[in-house]
Order: structure tokens, then C-alpha cells, then sequence
């Protein structure tokens, strides 16, 4: 097997160059599917027979829920390149995706607890799913503060690496939460294997939501990671062009 | 639209005080995660500008004193290097005056080339 581009993909310079051409295109697509899926949710879908128009939250819910969870495992991946290949740009990913995750994961939970006002009559119980989503913000926060507490980059993202792995158990436990114990939260809607429990006209825009907001997460690590680049390779002379070029784009 | 009017879309049935303020939470959200980077980026690349501009003039003040006294050019040298960032052009300084202690022609034309070197 060739290995070149996986050695291309790990070069900040190259990274830097093909996302530079990449990035609009994604921003306007995110924008556009976002502005679709979220107006669709909210104004022409008809409310739901049991909960009313509450559930009109879930078009922000559930995208950021799943990828809330999905940032996740997609820094536990880089941390596990950081380790084995000490890929520089897996441990600047793994950097940039934390304050993401950390985000979607916190609107995942305040926007369940508004929602579960008028359906479950409560803002929070301790319940399995409730709970392991907020040990999963509390990792988010941890592994941001374990990298400013570490001067040392190597260091940092050896640590930051071991630390997100140790933390992947949680996704497991987050989704089959609502089977293994008996919980509040409703079971999934959405399942890979079987055909949705969802009208489609409802259905429709949750699934562009969910793609917009993946995408969404695509441009802003994008935007995070650039900035880590020019950051960690202020030294050579690519970057020095760059910059006198004019604010670089 | 499945509303009638603009009211009923704000009242939703009395669900409206639970969707309006989760979808302005989610915008907050969504504007935290763009500005933040954006920022960010201004500031390294300000912080990156200063660097690059920091080595530029070290190198011009160091060719205009090439003409003087090899201790004038030193003390001149000092006064002017901007004192701020640290980064590789700081630490280079002391190979220079370590060099600069060679023969006079020899060491500027070397140097001269480190720092085009440098700032291209």
C-alpha cells in the first residue's frame, strides 16, 4: 500500500494549503443546509402528537448530541496517532477539537434540560443518559485543562492523548445508556439498522440539521487548526510568507 | 408554513418560551465557535507579524553599522533591537557577536546572508 498521502496528511504546510481552497466552499454549504434544516424544523414541520411544538428543540438536540460524542471518538483516533506515529497534526487536532466538543456538548445538555421542562415536568435528573453526558463535558474541560496546565508540547500531547483514550469508555456507556438502564430519556429515533420511528416531514429536516452541523464542525476545526499551524510553525519561512502576504488566507 | 401568523409562531402553544430561548442559546454557540477562532487568528498572526518585522530591522540596523567601528556597531546594535518577543532571531544574536569576533569582511557578508535567509 502506498503510504505518501498519509505521511502528505500529516505535513501542517500541505494541510494548510488544501483546507485554504476547501474552507469557503464548506462555510457556504454549512451555512446554507444549517439555515434550511433549523428554519424547516422550527416553521413548516407540524408538532408532534404527544409533546406539541416542544419538539421542535431536537433539530439542535440531537445533531449536537451525536456530535458531541463523535468529536469524541475523533480525538481518541487522533490521540491514538499522536501516540503510535507522533503525528504533529493529529495532536493539533486533537487541541482544536476540544473547545468544540466542549460546546456542543454543553448546548446538548442545556438544550435537553429546557426540553425535558415540558415533557418531563423537570429541568435534570440524575438519570444514566443525563449523567454521562455531563461526565463527557467534564472530560472535555479536563483534557482542555490538563494542555494549560503542561508548558511542554510534547508533553501536553502525550498526556492529552492518554487522557482522551481514557475517557472513549464513556461514549460506549452515553449510547446504550437508555437500554441497559431504566432511564427518562427516550430511546433513539434514529437507527442505522432499522427505519426510522419518524414521519419523514419531520424526519427531512432533522437530517439535514445533522449534516449541517457536522459540516458546521468541519469548517470551525478547520478555522482552529489554521491558526494552530501558523501558531506552531511561526519559525519557518512558509509561514513568514504567509503572514507578509497580508493577514494570509 | 404551518403557523397562521407570526404570534402563533412566537406563541406555539405555550412552547414557544421553551424553543425561542434553546434556538438563542444555539446561536450563541454556533457564534462562540466562529469568532473564537477568528481571533485567535488575528492575534498569532499580529503576534507572527512583529516577529517577522523584529528580525527585519535587527538585520537593516546590523548592515547600516557594518560601515562603523566594529564596537560602535555593537552598543548601536543594542539600543536599537526591539527587546520584545523571544524567538529565534534573539538567540542568534550571541553566534553573531561570537562570530563578529573573526575578521571584519569575513563575518559581514556571512551574517548578512543568515538574515535574508531569515526574513525572506
Amino acid at each position: 500500500m502506498n503510504w505518501t498521502f498519509f505521511h502528505k496528511l500529516g505535513s501542517p504546510k500541505w494541510f494548510y494549503e488544501i483546507s485554504g481552497k476547501w474552507l469557503p466552499w464548506l462555510a457556504i454549504l454549512a451555512a446554507l443546509l444549517m439555515a434550511s434544516g433549523l428554519i424547516w424544523g422550527l416553521m413548516f414541520t407540524p408538532p408532534d402528537y404527544l409533546q406539541g411544538n416542544s419538539y421542535r428543540i431536537i433539530f439542535l438536540h440531537v445533531p449536537t448530541a451525536f456530535l458531541a460524542q463523535a468529536i469524541y471518538v475523533m480525538m481518541a483516533c487522533a490521540g491514538v496517532v499522536t501516540l503510535v506515529w507522533k503525528m504533529k497534526l493529529a495532536d493539533m487536532a486533537l487541541k482544536c477539537c476540544a473547545p468544540i466538543g466542549a460546546s456542543f456538548c454543553l448546548l446538548a445538555l442545556v438544550t435537553g434540560a429546557i426540553w425535558g421542562k415540558p415533557t418531563w415536568g423537570t429541568w435534570w435528573v440524575w438519570d444514566a443518559r443525563l449523567t454521562s453526558m455531563l461526565i463527557l463535558l467534564f472530560l472535555y474541560m479536563g483534557v482542555i485543562a490538563l494542555r494549560g496546565a503542561i508548558r511542554n508540547t510534547n508533553t501536553a500531547a502525550k498526556a492529552c492523548a492518554i487522557l482522551t483514550l481514557v475517557g472513549v469508555i464513556n461514549i460506549p456507556i452515553i449510547k446504550f445508556s437508555v437500554q441497559w438502564w431504566n432511564t427518562l430519556h427516550q430511546g433513539a429515533t434514529l437507527k442505522l439498522t432499522e427505519k426510522p420511528s419518524m414521519a419523514p416531514e419531520m424526519l427531512w429536516p432533522l437530517l439535514i440539521s445533522i449534516a449541517a452541523f457536522y459540516l458546521f464542525f468541519t469548517v470551525v476545526l478547520i478555522l482552529r487548526l489554521r491558526t494552530e499551524i501558523l501558531d506552531r510553525e511561526r519559525r519557518t519561512k512558509w509561514v513568514h510568507k504567509i503572514v507578509a502576504a497580508g493577514a494570509g488566507n | 408554513m404551518y403557523f397562521e401568523s407570526f404570534a402563533s409562531l412566537i406563541h406555539m402553544d405555550g412552547h414557544g418560551m421553551y424553543v425561542w430561548p434553546t434556538y438563542g442559546i444555539g446561536l450563541l454557540i454556533i457564534a462562540y465557535n466562529i469568532i473564537s477562532p477568528l481571533r485567535a487568528r488575528k492575534r498569532i498572526v499580529a503576534q507572527i507579524q512583529r516577529q517577522v518585522r523584529g528580525s527585519q530591522s535587527r538585520s537593516k540596523s546590523f548592515s547600516q553599522n557594518n560601515s562603523l567601528s566594529q564596537k560602535k556597531s555593537f552598543s548601536h546594535k543594542k539600543s536599537h533591537s526591539p527587546a520584545a518577543d523571544h524567538q529565534p532571531g534573539a538567540t542568534d544574536d550571541l553566534s553573531e557577536k561570537k562570530k563578529a569576533a573573526g575578521p571584519r569582511v569575513k563575518v559581514s557578508t556571512k551574517n548578512q546572508g543568515v538574515r535574508e535567509g531569515e526574513v525572506e
